[in-house]
């Protein structure tokens, strides 16, 4: 019957080519969206873990609170109205006992890799200009493990950082505002005690504007010193080798202690809605592509069967079984699918490299390309449903064209 | 061994029409049977039954002894593909098909087209139509077509040919030469023929004739 299918196929060119493109059409748009949404999601994500880490322990915030200091002003039979109510931070977060957690982690076969780090905000001052910065100080070569910031680095590397030595990485945005380069030497302060200088040893560039005008980095020693808070650690970073228990982890740990552990989904939940809602958006999109697609199939070959009855009858009267009538059939809507699927394979994976030519006015990561993903699921995903599409579409009028009897068809057409 | 048909009866439609009524009728091997009678007299049907196409209400029918009824849908079309060839008013040509593919379909089912090749093309030889072999139908006159249909129907060198009307759509000159070849066909191949048709001297070629009147069986003469 492939010789049939084939044959019946080719002779009605017009016909074919147009499902094929409507397969294809359908193949392509799903992967130049999915192409585009993934790559977003990836940058978005990456530049999301390179602050929030799969994992983040931080010291929980203590702030003052009325019920504290009621009892030691007032006996119990007074009634209380605050004019101004007691409030404020207690202290700078940080973690109770870092060292706790360096060996828990250390033990834990889900950890690949950890950073402790303070971040803390500051001044940097370079001769008559000023600029505010978030300070983080981090373990470089503990760093480098958990994050890419690393490509980011403009001028210089992360491990520059390694040793100490008064030494301080700058976002772009932080150098342009300052007028500063890496090999200057400028002033950071944190408010308290005297400024003291840090030599530039890398620019850093993240692509994300908000970051790159605000990030500072240098060793953690060096900035507990800045800051007067000797082996203070703010916050821990953690990688592990997989993301999707970072929930249940978090969730784990922080049973331990009264530090807050945060998974990475729960640290970023807007993200991960965004994320869902792309998703439905993308699955509801190529449901009606397919659907469009597949409609097509199924018109197309069931205006072709109701054209074939004559065909179909003599093919019955001379011994072909409804199986071989349902395979012909079958067979062209497996064609239309594999040859329009991987047409739409092709077409959107040239159309993807067409749109990664395109220049945006803005920056996105490391460059000013849009971010594409060509990641192989992407294009297995497309070609899969295509296939299902066809399938299914075609699988209806193929069967109603086995149960046809040369009979009826022969008494019709009298 | 041959063909036999006892008390049919064939009703459509609800309530049930009936079309035929108790026929009986044999036909030995070999034979040419012609079915004649008016339109609607219910020639096709009794031809439909009698070569599997349909089943009766009521009746037997028997083909080389074997009760059609009682066959299942592997044997019949096994039976089809290898005993039998149809021939219909319609060439029912495939279009996208040349001559000599449509003629090989047959063979084609059961993987002997290779093998049956050198067959098609005498066929094709002998039914003065050698110069269609790659031709499509929409590219032959209709008596071509219905020739390149009578090759289909011999291809498996079947042991019946039935053939409803196939000079229906022709001019009396490709009418007639159908008509020779068939009994051409009848006479040195052996091959029992069972002709409807509603052509009086085309009926009065057959060995055999029957007239049908109102679905009943009005004469049957040798």
């Amino acid at each position: 019957m492939l010789y049939l299918a084939v044959r019946q196929m080719l002779s009605r060119k017009r016909q074919t080519a147009l499902i094929f493109l409507g397969i294809s059409f359908g193949t392509m748009i799903y992967i130049v969206i999915a192409g585009l949404q993934f790559g977003f999601r990836g940058y978005l994500t990456e530049q999301l873990l390179n602050n929030t880490a799969h994992v983040l322990i931080k010291g929980s915030e203590q702030n003052i609170e009325e019920k504290e200091l009621r009892p030691r002003f007032f006996s119990k039979n007074i009634f209380v109205k605050w004019i101004t109510p007691p409030a404020g931070k207690r202290q700078e977060a940080k973690l109770g006992n870092p060292q706790g957690w360096f060996d828990l982690l250390q033990k834990d076969p889900n950890v690949v890799a950890y950073a402790p780090r303070l971040s803390i905000n500051g001044i940097v001052t370079n001769g008559r200009y000023r600029h505010s910065v978030g300070i983080t100080g981090i373990v470089p070569t503990k760093q480098m493990k958990i994050t890419s910031l690393e490509d980011y680095m403009l001028n210089g590397s992360l491990k520059n950082l390694a040793g100490g030595g008064s030494k301080i990485i700058l976002g772009s945005g932080v150098l342009k505002s300052i007028g500063a380069k890496v090999g200057d030497t400028v002033k950071l302060s944190t408010g308290l005690g005297e400024a003291r200088p840090f030599k530039i040893v890398g620019k850093l560039h993240l692509g994300n504007e908000q970051m790159d005008d605000v990030m500072a980095l240098g060793n953690i020693r060096d900035i507990q010193a800045l800051n007067h808070t000797p082996g203070r650690v703010s916050e821990i970073s953690v990688a592990l080798i997989d993301i999707s228990l970072s929930g249940t982890l978090a969730e784990k740990w922080s049973l331990y202690t009264k530090d807050k552990v945060q998974g990475w989904e729960e640290a970023n939940a807007q993200f991960m809605q965004m994320i869902t809602i792309q998703d439905i958006m993308r699955l509801i999109m190529t449901g009606a592509i397919l659907l469009v697609a597949g409609f097509g199939v199924y018109n197309v070959l069931s205006i072709m069967i109701n054209q074939k009855k004559k065909e179909i009858a003599i093919l019955r009267s001379i011994g072909y079984g409804p199986d071989k009538i349902l395979q012909l059939f079958l067979y062209q809507g497996f064609f239309l699918g594999v040859g329009g699927g991987l047409l739409g394979l092709f077409f959107g994976w040239g159309l993807n490299m067409l749109l990664l030519q395109y220049e945006l006015s803005f920056e996105v990561g490391r460059d000013n390309h849009l971010p594409i993903s060509f990641d192989i699921s992407i294009y297995v995903t497309a070609f899969v449903a295509a296939q299902v599409a066809a399938g299914i579409a075609s699988f209806f009028p193929a069967r109603a064209a086995s149960k046809l009897t040369p009979l009826e068809i022969i008494r019709e057409e009298l | 061994m041959a063909i036999i048909g006892k008390n049919i009866i064939k009703e459509f439609g609800v309530p049930p029409q009936r079309v035929l009524h108790n026929i009986n009728l044999h036909i030995d091997d070999g034979d040419f049977v012609s079915i004649s009678g008016r339109s609607g007299s219910g020639k096709s049907t009794l031809l439909y039954l009698i070569s599997t196409l349909d089943n009766p209400t009521q009746g037997i029918i028997e083909i080389d002894g074997k009760i059609i009824a009682q066959m299942n849908q592997q044997e019949i079309h096994h039976f089809r593909n290898t005993q039998v060839g149809f021939i219909f008013q319609f060439h029912f040509l495939l279009p996208e098909l040349t001559s000599l593919e449509n003629i090989l379909l047959g063979p084609r089912n059961l993987d002997l087209h290779e093998e049956k090749k050198g067959f098609a093309l005498e066929l094709l030889e002998k039914l003065e139509i050698s110069d269609q072999v790659h031709k499509l139908p929409s590219q032959m006159s209709g008596g071509q077509q219905q020739r390149v249909a009578i090759a289909r129907a011999l291809i498996m060198r079947p042991k019946y040919i039935f053939a409803d009307e196939p000079t229906g759509n022709l001019d009396s000159v490709s009418g007639i030469r159908v008509m020779e070849i068939l009994k051409e066909i009848n006479k040195n191949d052996k091959t029992t023929i069972v002709l409807v048709t509603h052509e009086p001297d085309y009926a009065a070629m057959a060995k055999q004739e029957i007239f049908l009147v109102d679905g009943k069986v009005l004469r049957a003469e040798s």
